[in-house]
């Protein structure tokens, strides 16, 4: 076990703990920088996928990681940065000026969604913002001049100062540094009186307010940055999937950004990172078992001469082909997060780390959950 | 004009009277203490001066001001500070960091300056991180500075509480019951610090409080409170022998 | 009218857990669709009477969410309200994608006993709806008697005003925990039974009706009975007059709309009481 030494309250503010910390750090950006390099462009596009998440992980971490709020209609703010970006685009807009546009408009939606926001709590919260995405996704079907509705919108890959990213290599850097600046961006709100003040409102509202926090400005403040970072991830997103609809940004895709913080880790910007891994890399991983496994457990059969492994293979295949699968492994691995780690990967990952660095002195009992009873959250 | 004064303050709940024209003033440099019966209105008055009530009637002034108006978030900055009966910690972060919240009414920067982490904002930081480490050495908390509150015994967690309200630089602390909870030793030592608060720091305490011996060790002067109304005001051993408060508490 | 009994059936279901429990159960749209199933195979693949498989689906709903409640959802009490919900929404997910596994993707008809028509005065009404009005009036009559009039009703209520103090009482929390669970789950199934010959049985007729219903639950005040059904009235008419009298496309956004409006004015809902924490 590491014990860093401490001798100037810099070291607690810095971003990174100390030369370890930097290392391993460094050696994680090298990797993703060489490995796009090194793999088939299928893949690269797939890993874009994580970046693009990870910017939408960030976003939904502040607000319902850090700040307590939480929001059901996310998909609303993805859908109004992409097409707020989109349109600019098409009206010829240079690239920054469309994002610096679409991240200021969602921005400006999530003030407005975050005001009266600030009276309600928990469930009220979540079904207000429900209803704010279904009657979003209305308009965006019906606000054929802006939208095209149904008819849908073609993205084109982006030409920033003339400089095209047309292939999957490229865009996957643009992602990767839109990913980076707004990780370090909301590194320094949360190590600054503003993240204290998010956290503060999370924990003890009327504490919060005790110590001189102003509930109503933290509170919009928090949807308002979410909702800027979730305008980027949109123009972003547009991008990356070329062809906007309406339907794509429908309640499923907010659950599912909220399923990413939670199997991530609430609480913790690593969190929203391995959830982005998690959710960008889990399609991709069925699609390849799915039809891996028929073909592996048939060659087994073959070798082993144990005939049924070969159809219990072949049903396996079939029912992973099966649609509506997904959602439901996405379902089951939600509820085994949540009864076995509700700390999700992140907090899995800090035990395993532990474990290494206290070996063999490793006490499962450390991290034990307390038995509690029932704790009204009525009461707010 | 005293340092706080509160005149015929009032509020109902429902029809039901929980303080009902409650006056009282406290001078700068004392402590004051609020006793009663359970139910008697004294954790309401607490609520009513760090403003999370509103009150139905009366006034409230404090240091030559009116802050019947003030709204809660403003309360700090004026420099009235409070702990909480049931302890209300910001729980999944760690000690440092609930102090370092408390700094929140002192701060400076801007929300764009912070984005960018810009050397002022760390210098400021610093500046808050320095005013935390006064309260951490001023009640021995060194130990616990990089702990969760969640992790922290309960007795430790109520010292919290008192290092957090110091944190804001206050000039009127208020204490809502911190013995409750403790043991013998540990409410001793809370006698110490509160006594080391008004003489040390110079903060004057309002407090609540139902530990009698903790009462008579550290107030000035006590005022006991029943059914929302004052019964009795003066030094501790004139109010504890009172009859009206003898009658309070034995329910004659 | 009708489908808003349905909402108000739903809601109903959403509020009982609540109340008791203080879980939100997202999967509750989820139940009802696997009611209208269980109930389509007794009376279609296995021949049985309309009533019997009525009442084998909601029996074997209520047995199937009293084991949820056993399983799952008993080892995240005291965990945060937020994954709570998460949990059951992940729930609500494994249930359709075992729908869609089980049943496919066809849309199926369920057959009922009420074909018919009454003409009064020249309106008419197809039993279908009224059974559907009926059949919401009976179960509230029923639920009423029983949460006020039995040992047992009077048990869950004192649990959900205070789980410790109940427990203190010699109440077997934990049972009444499950058989509301059971309650609500066969409220569920009753309502996918009674809206199944309107919206026809498909995988997905649960998540539409269920985000109505909390909608409608939410407007009601979450954790108030009447309000619930009443909610969900109010959300049924809204929907009916915007498809009626608006332009296309505010039948479904009609109720939201109205739902963030009235959570501006009112935040805790129309029946709600806003209630703050002592410190």
């Amino acid at each position: 076990m590491r014990f860093p030494f401490k001798t100037s309250y810099n070291q607690d503010i810095r971003l990174f703990r100390d030369r370890v910390d930097v290392f391993w750090y460094g050696l994680l950006a090298v990797a993703v920088l060489v490995l796009p390099l090194l793999m088939d462009e299928y893949y690269v596009g797939e890993s874009t996928w994580v970046f693009i998440y990870g910017i939408c992980g960030v976003s939904l971490m502040v607000l319902v990681g850090y700040t307590g709020l939480v929001s059901l209609g996310h998909a609303a703010f993805l859908g109004i940065g992409a097409y707020a970006h989109a349109f600019f685009i098409m009206h010829g807009a240079p690239w920054v000026v469309a994002v610096g546009l679409a991240v200021a408009i969602t921005t400006a939606c999530g003030l407005i969604v975050g005001l009266p926001a600030l009276r309600m709590t928990g469930i009220y919260l979540a079904i207000a913002t429900l209803a704010f995405s279904v009657i979003i996704q209305e308009v965006f079907s019906r606000w054929e001049s802006v939208t095209h509705g149904f008819a849908g919108m073609k993205v084109d890959r982006p030409v920033i100062f003339g400089v095209a990213f047309a292939d999957d290599r490229s865009f996957y850097y643009l992602c990767l540094f839109f990913l980076v600046i707004v990780l370090w961006l909301t590194r320094n709100l949360l190590r600054a009186p503003t993240g204290r003040a998010w956290i503060a409102i999370r924990d003890s509202e009327i504490a919060a307010q005790s110590m001189g926090v102003n509930l109503a400005i933290y509170k919009s403040m928090a949807f308002a940055y979410s909702a800027g970072v979730m305008g980027l991830a949109g123009a972003l997103f547009a991008h990356k999937i070329a062809f906007l609809a309406p339907d794509i940004f429908n309640i499923l895709l907010s659950i599912q950004f909220l399923l990413l913080v939670i199997v991530g880790g609430l609480g913790s910007l690593h969190g929203a990172l391995f959830g982005a891994v998690f959710v960008a890399l889990l399609p991709p991983l069925i699609a390849i078992l799915r039809d891996s496994i028929p073909d592996s457990m048939a060659e087994f059969a073959a070798a082993t001469g144990i005939t049924p492994v070969a159809s219990v293979g072949a049903a396996v295949g079939a029912f992973l082909a099966k649609p509506g699968v997904e959602a439901g492994i996405f379902g089951l691995i939600l509820v085994l997060v949540i009864l076995l780690e509700p700390l999700g990967m992140y907090g899995r990952w800090l035990k395993i780390k532990l474990f290494f660095s206290t070996f063999p002195m490793y006490k499962a009992s450390t991290f034990k959950r307390q038995k509690s009873y029932m704790r009204s959250e009525r009461l707010r | 004009m005293s340092f706080f004064t509160a005149n015929n303050l009032s509020i109902n709940f429902g029809g039901i009277k929980a303080v009902d024209g409650v006056s009282f003033d406290v001078e700068q440099g004392e402590v004051f203490t609020i006793i009663g019966p359970n139910g008697a209105g004294k954790t309401t008055i607490f609520n009513l001066v760090s403003r999370i009530y509103e009150p139905s009637g009366g006034k409230l002034s404090f240091a030559g001001r009116d802050i019947t108006n003030v709204p809660p978030h403003l309360i700090a900055a004026l420099g009235i500070a409070r702990t909480f009966q049931n302890i209300e910690l910001f729980e999944h972060a760690t000690l440092l960091q609930n102090l370092l919240l408390a700094r929140h009414a002192h701060k400076r920067s801007s929300f764009w300056s912070e984005l960018l982490f810009l050397p002022s904002v760390r210098r400021l930081e610093i500046e808050h991180r320095e005013a935390v480490e006064k309260a951490i050495d001023f009640l021995d908390l060194q130990q616990y500075r990089d702990s969760l509150i969640v992790n922290l015994p309960y007795g430790v967690r109520k010292v919290t509480e008192l290092a957090r309200a110091l944190c804001t630089d206050p000039r009127l602390l208020l204490l809502d019951e911190p013995s409750s909870g403790l043991n013998v030793e540990e409410t001793e030592d809370m006698a110490f610090w509160i006594q080391d608060i008004k003489n040390v720091l110079g903060i004057t305490v309002l407090m609540v409080e139902h530990d009698m011996s903790l009462v008579s060790a550290v107030s000035d002067r006590v005022m006991a409170l029943n059914y929302g109304r004052p019964i009795a005001t003066g030094v501790p051993a004139e109010v504890q022998a009172h009859p009206e408060v003898i009658r309070a508490y034995l329910g004659g | 009218m009708a489908v808003g009994c349905i909402y108000g059936l739903v809601a109903l279901g959403f509020v009982l857990i609540y109340k008791a429990t203080e879980l939100v159960n997202f999967a509750q749209g989820d139940l009802l669709t696997l009611g209208a199933f269980v109930c389509y195979m007794a009376v279609v693949w296995w021949g049985l009477d309309y009533w019997v498989g009525f009442v084998i689906a909601v029996v074997v709903i209520g047995a199937f969410g009293a084991l949820l409640d056993r399983v799952v959802l008993r080892q995240v009490i005291g965990q945060p309200q937020f994954a709570v919900v998460m949990l059951t929404i992940g729930l609500g997910a494994m249930f359709r994608t075992f729908a869609s596994v089980t049943w496919g993707s066809e849309i199926y008809t369920l057959p009922t006993p009420f074909g018919g028509v009454w003409t009064i005065g020249g309106v008419t009404l197809s039993h279908q709806y009224l059974s559907i009005i009926a059949g919401t009036l009976v179960l509230c009559g029923v639920l009423y008697a029983f949460f006020n009039h039995t040992r047992l009703g009077v048990a869950m209520q004192a649990t959900s005003q205070n789980q410790l103090a109940a427990y203190y009482m010699g109440i077997p929390v934990k049972l009444i925990f499950s058989l509301i669970w059971a309650i609500s789950a066969g409220v569920a199934a009753a309502a996918g039974i009674l809206l199944a010959p309107v919206t026809l049985i498909d995988t997905n007729m649960g998540l539409a009706v269920a985000l109505k219903a909390f909608a409608a639950a939410v407007l009601g005040g979450f954790g108030s009975i009447p309000g619930a059904l009443f909610g969900g009235i109010i959300i049924g008419l809204i929907e009916l007059y915007a498809g009626a009298t608006l332009p296309e496309g505010f039948k479904d956004t009609a109720p939201y709309i109205v739902l963030l409006l009235m959570l501006i004015v009112r935040p805790q809902g129309l029946f709600g009481t806003l209630t703050r924490k002592k410190v």
